[in-house]
């Protein structure tokens, strides 16, 4: 291993010559020019996500600029303002990346390939659900901005989530069928207290977002425990 | 018998279903039990180290504690999004290559990528250069990008010939635009209207470029391992 590692030093340092040079130039024409296509899709939705910034800033009358700092910036917060609530987003978001992986990987993968729809699904939930959380979207941008009743909301997740317990209830009840119970019953319990004790005792908020932020994690700790055992399994069976 | 063959009886008892999963799995269990009681119990110690009277102030999002506007810091929420979409790639990437026994400059390169684009995006977060150091203990602001100067170069270094093969100009690009914001934050470049606009626009693409090049470098080696299976 450590040849290896010296290897790559020494080629590495014979880019500072004259050839080494004229090669990394070459290589970066032709990176650049079949990169192309990606670099121009990447600015298009770069400037696509710009573009539906000043639209909302001319729209709601919020200056641009607050509509892409951070909030601690904004409002000149402390860092620790929603600390957690940050740490759940990632944990989303990762959830979020593990199903869509999973999805175009065990799609590529004969023996796995019966499993991918049922990350797609788990895709989309993932996202409907972290949106959600993240941008108010049931609370405010739906019913508000939009016009759309909360309910048709609720309507939408019950119709996902029973779709993917029905339809991938074989493939879900393996070893991690538990955590995505708990996970389920963390979120059921969250909006309970949300709704039934908010204010009435101490610490009511705390509580509430540190069942939701344990349903989150365990949500993402399903993703990540259940994708890797398939894959673990998958290669053990090839290799037997 | 593995739990998804036994059918339709597995709703019979869901108190043995769940049990017999629990039991199958229980270090997993004991993980996802653990590891949000630990984030939870830190929470509510730092929120007494600060003398915080409500504990919510750290759980809540911020724009609910000062009942700001819903759309106020819409596109750093989306930079969350796509900074936890580079690390979850380049780790879950990582821990997949490690597991088919791939090359181990890939697995190097995702494993390096993931932590980095972790660290990166937790500074991002929680305004750890900008603020919190400041606050805690005074590190100046030039040594975090010193340091994420030196982590890249020893990433280049280590992985060169992997790196070398994958589309580095996008990666080059996402560093371009960084040190644009980066210019334009330190008035090296001036621009008087919309000044944090601008700054934050350039952060997000360059998160934005930074994540597509890790998901192509990702899908590649996908693509590279799995031809790889079809030849064997």
């Amino acid at each position: 291993m450590l040849k290896t590692y010296k290897q790559d030093f020494f080629s590495f340092l014979s880019l500072f010559t004259v050839k080494g040079l004229q090669s990394v130039l070459h290589s970066l024409r032709t990176s650049f020019i079949t990169q192309l296509g990606v670099i121009l899709t990447s600015m298009t939705v770069i400037g696509l996500f710009l573009g539906i910034i000043l639209v909302v800033s001319v729209k709601s009358g919020v200056e641009p600029s607050d509509l892409t700092r951070d909030l601690g910036g904004v409002l000149h917060l402390e860092p620790f303002i929603g600390c957690i609530s940050y740490l759940g987003f990632f944990f989303w978001f990762g959830a979020l990346t593990l199903s869509f992986l999973a999805f175009k990987l065990f799609k590529m993968d004969a023996g796995l390939s019966h499993k991918s729809p049922m990350y797609g699904l788990a895709c989309w939930i993932t996202l409907l659900l972290s949106l959600d959380d993240v941008y108010q979207l049931h609370e405010i941008i739906f019913p508000i901005t939009l016009g759309i009743p909360e309910n048709t909301f609720y309507i939408v997740y019950l119709f996902l989530t029973a779709t993917f317990l029905i339809r991938f209830h074989r493939l879900l009840m393996g070893d991690y069928f538990a955590l995505i119970a708990i996970a389920y019953a963390l979120f059921a319990a969250s909006i309970a207290f949300d709704m039934l004790v908010e204010g009435q005792i101490a610490f009511s908020t705390y509580i509430e977002d540190a069942l939701k932020l344990s349903g989150i994690i365990i949500w993402f700790l399903f993703f990540w425990l259940s994708v890797t055992a398939d894959l673990k399994a998958s290669l053990s069976d090839r290799r037997n | 018998m593995p739990l998804r063959n036994r059918g339709i009886f597995v709703f019979m008892n869901p108190l043995q279903l769940a049990l017999s999963c629990i039991r199958n799995n229980y270090k997993a269990y004991i993980i996802a039990l653990i590891f949000p009681s630990l984030i939870l119990l830190g929470t509510w110690q730092f929120g007494r180290f600060l003398g915080l009277e409500d504990l919510g102030e750290l759980t809540r999002d911020p724009n609910t504690v000062l009942k700001g506007h819903v759309y106020t810091g819409m596109i750093s929420n989306a930079g969350i999004f796509f900074w936890s979409a580079s690390a979850t790639i380049c780790l879950f990437m990582a821990v997949f290559l490690y597991y088919r026994g791939a090359y181990h400059g890939k697995i190097l390169l995702m494993l390096f990528a993931g932590l980095l684009s972790f660290v990166m995006g937790f500074d991002d977060v929680y305004q750890m250069h900008e603020k919190m150091f400041i606050d805690i203990r005074y590190i100046p602001e030039e040594l975090f990008f010193l340091a994420y100067a030196v982590c890249m170069a020893f990433i280049v270094l280590v992985c060169f010939r992997t790196f070398i093969k994958t589309d580095f100009i996008l990666w080059m690009l996402a560093l371009g635009l960084f040190f644009l914001s980066l210019m334009v934050d330190h008035d090296y470049i001036q621009i008087k209207r919309n000044h944090a606009f601008w700054e934050d626009s350039f952060k997000f693409a360059g998160i934005f470029t930074w994540m597509v090049y890790y998901l192509r470098t990702a899908m590649n080696f996908l693509h590279e391992e799995f031809e790889i299976q079809s030849k064997a």
